[in-house]
């Protein structure tokens, strides 16, 4: 990672206020929003990171003290302290063999202290922080076609690990399932229970492949809106980019519900329409930047201190040649804990989308890359 | 596929005798003077069209035909060579108990207009009126000697051997860069599974560009290819195969003592780049090391021949070598191809020269190499 991410480096003041909105029944919160941008840089000590353009699988500790995430080559556990911007330790783990669920790490979720659970593309399990598996994970409901069963990334690709629950929440795709759906998997009595999500349908509608087979090898590149899963406040929440709303799952797990969100300023959902696999490349390039140039919605981040939901939305404007920066246009959200929308904006002056990002104490840390060493753009919003 | 390659518009007859090998004095190169020239024919459709517009699948039966899969309309067009013309069209459906699934991984034409397709969602033989005859998904076979029930992924590839008693299939992934070789007893209904080791060091020409919304891939072919009855594994960045022979039942490596090209390509890159631009320079430095394609079989010589290419950097041109085998799979010539700058694609041999699929102003064509030597 050679090039610096042009977040600015030094603290920065901006304020965007869009003092044209005339909300007199619906106040909006971010009307005023200002934030402040600092930048820290975790100290590595002795130890180099191999660091690149995003942070891959990573999390928080329960108590949001430390930070994991997984380096490549040798793969291994990092495990960082927030509080004192410093690297605890560096943890080898095998590639291969009992111990290992390959060379690659798809997903990281820290349990209570110190164990992980990890998912590679063919195994998943929970591993202490030294590396041992103590649990495989890798197991399929009963009463599953038989012809499933076998089909790890198909049923797990895009699931995530509860370690309250014990539980997967997963959104199998291919010929398992008709349509979209979420499976709730109970690993220890091989059970599941499965949610239909018509509104996720627009996601994969809108995703395009393009794949060349040429006499040197094949080439294939997938653009599209991002799905989201995740555990925020104790609730399972599904979302979209291409549409305002949201699943949500009762942490029981007994009902799920789709919360339609009515933005004002932005539109709720994509009217496009694109290809959905060519193999003409000028075709792709010009569904991939429509695609982009929608408003992207990113995932809903609980904020405990405000005791709220924050989320990013992103317009993104491709360079004109190949080789040409992007530009961007950055949304910012709030909503209560039933979704009811308690502002949103336009950030103006901030030209780069949060990545890897999280909220701690109220404040957005979005990973950096500070030339080669750890860093974090700790943002502060005052609204 | 719009383009045409510039180079077939018009017949070419290039000499390229490279008097200085003189390294085969004992082997003896059999190509070292190798002439070729190439002629463009054209398929007519007739009433239909031919959808070129995807990737191509296509699949040949000799003496004269060949079989193109159209993945969106689930159809298999059969075109006679010798009359030049597209002769009938077999019908499947997407879905359901006959369905051939959406995206096609390989297919391979049978006798009696009887059909081997593997895709994502089906793996069978099917017949001329759409109806699957047998199903060859891996889980309905089982591996006599563990008796377990292996995580067997789906088949990357798979073929069928020429007198119908075995289904031979490679299942692995580009991720991990493990392959294994399936051999299926039909008669029996067991398998057996090797282990493919070597072919991990495909995964090192396998590079990944991953952003917040997008992906990009670039990695090695991997193919089955049927040396009559016996079946070879080829990696595009070896020249080295593993080599099946049904009458010991046995997988082994094998090697080639090229000299022209380099045995297999040798550099060391990253798995995954963080840029677009180094994504495109990687892959460029990648295609700059020779690739070998597969191998077909030209029954007028009774010989094996393969292509390789390598592409020049900073350029759209490559050089491609022509390479020869005898029966027994020794190697007994290589050649540069002096003056083809487009590897050639989705070729066969056919009475002793070499077609190669070419879209011909959106109608299916063939470039037709005579090769002297």
């Amino acid at each position: 990672m050679k090039k610096l991410l042009t977040i600015p480096l030094l603290a920065l003041l901006a304020s965007c206020g869009g003092k044209e909105s005339e909300s007199t029944e619906q106040k909006n919160i971010l009307e005023n929003l200002t934030y402040s941008v600092d930048t820290v840089v975790v100290d590595a000590g002795d130890d180099f990171l191999s660091l690149g353009f995003r942070l891959g699988a990573f999390d928080l500790s329960p108590d949001k003290k430390e930070l994991l995430f997984f380096q490549n080559k040798p793969l291994s556990l990092v495990t960082v302290s927030l509080d004192e911007l410093k690297v605890l330790s560096i943890t080898e783990f095998e590639t291969e063999g009992p111990n290992s669920v390959g060379s690659f790490i798809g997903n990281l979720e820290a349990g209570p202290s110190p164990d992980v659970f990890i998912k590679g593309f063919n195994g998943q399990g929970i591993f202490t922080a030294k590396g041992e598996m103590i649990e495989n994970l890798k197991i399929f409901p009963e009463g599953l076609d038989q012809k499933y069963t076998n089909d790890f990334m198909k049923i797990y690709g895009n699931s995530i690990y509860d370690f309250q629950s014990e539980k997967f929440y997963t959104q199998p795709y291919g010929e398992i399932i008709k349509d979209n759906e979420l499976w709730v998997i109970d690993p220890a009595s091989k059970t599941y229970t499965s949610y239909p999500l018509p509104k996720m349908k627009s996601v994969g509608d809108l995703a395009i492949t393009f794949t060349q087979k040429t006499a040197d090898g094949t080439m294939s590149s997938y653009y599209g809106p991002s799905a989201y899963m995740e555990i925020q406040n104790d609730q399972v929440l599904i979302s979209g980019g291409t549409m305002s709303g949201v699943y949500r799952l009762s942490s029981q797990a007994d009902s799920i519900e789709f919360i339609d969100i009515k933005h004002i300023t932005v539109p709720n959902e994509w009217n496009i329409t694109v290809q959905k696999v060519s193999s003409d490349e000028a075709s792709f390039k010009e569904d991939r930047r429509k695609i982009a140039e929608q408003l992207n919605f990113m995932d809903f981040k609980w904020d405990d201190t405000r005791e709220m939901y924050i989320r990013f939305g992103k317009k993104t404007f491709l360079g004109e040649n190949r080789g040409d920066p992007s530009s961007y246009e950055l949304y910012l959200f709030a909503y209560d804990k039933d979704f009811n929308v308690l502002g949103e904006t336009k950030i103006a002056g901030l030209e780069t989308i949060p990545s890897s990002y999280f909220f701690k104490d109220g404040k957005l840390y979005s990973y950096v890359n500070v030339e080669d060493e750890l860093g974090f753009a700790v943002f502060t919003f005052e609204f | 596929m719009r383009k045409l390659n510039p180079f077939l518009l018009f017949i070419a007859f290039v000499s390229c005798n490279e008097k200085d090998s003189s390294k085969n004095s004992e082997s003896g190169n059999i190509l070292e003077n190798l002439t070729y020239s190439v002629d463009t024919i054209v398929m007519d459709s007739g009433e239909e069209l031919f959808n070129l517009s995807g990737m191509i699948h296509m699949a040949s039966q000799l003496p004269n035909l060949v079989y193109l899969f159209d993945e969106k309309q689930s159809k298999i067009q059969k075109i006679d060579l010798d009359k030049r013309a597209l002769v009938s069209t077999f019908q499947f459906e997407k879905e359901g108990p006959n369905g051939t699934g959406t995206y096609l991984s390989n297919f391979q034409s049978l006798s009696q207009d009887r059909f081997l397709i593997v895709s994502d969602e089906a793996q069978g033989i099917f017949n001329a009126e759409g109806n699957k005859e047998l199903d060859l998904r891996l889980s309905n076979f089982s591996d006599p000697e563990t008796e377990a029930e292996q995580g067997i992924q789906l088949p990357f590839e798979m073929q069928i051997s020429g007198n119908g008693n075995f289904a031979y299939a490679i299942v692995g992934d580009f991720f991990e860069g493990n392959w294994n070789f399936v051999r299926i007893n039909l008669q029996s209904k067991s398998l057996k599974t090797w282990d493919m080791p070597e072919l991990l060091n495909s995964k090192k020409f396998t590079i990944m560009l991953k952003g917040s919304d997008s992906f990009d891939l670039r990695a090695e072919d991997i193919h089955l290819n049927k040396l009559n009855e016996k079946i070879a594994v080829t990696a595009g960045n070896t020249s080295s195969v593993y080599k099946y022979d049904p009458a010991s039942d046995s997988l082994y490596s094998v090697g080639f003592p090229h000299e022209l090209t380099a045995k297999e390509k040798t550099g060391t890159y990253p798995l995954e780049v963080t840029s677009k631009k180094e994504y495109s320079e990687i892959v460029s430095e990648i295609r700059s090391e020779i690739t070998y394609d597969t191998f077909i079989w030209d029954s007028s010589r009774e010989k094996f021949f393969r292509l390789g290419n390598k592409r020049i950097r900073d350029s759209k041109k490559s050089e491609v070598f022509l390479y020869a085998y005898d029966s027994e799979l020794n190697l007994i010539g290589e050649q540069k191809i002096e003056g083809l700058e487009r590897p050639p694609s989705h070729y066969f041999f056919k009475d002793g020269k070499l077609y190669s699929y070419v879209n011909v102003e959106d109608e299916l064509g063939f470039a037709v190499f005579t090769f002297d030597f």
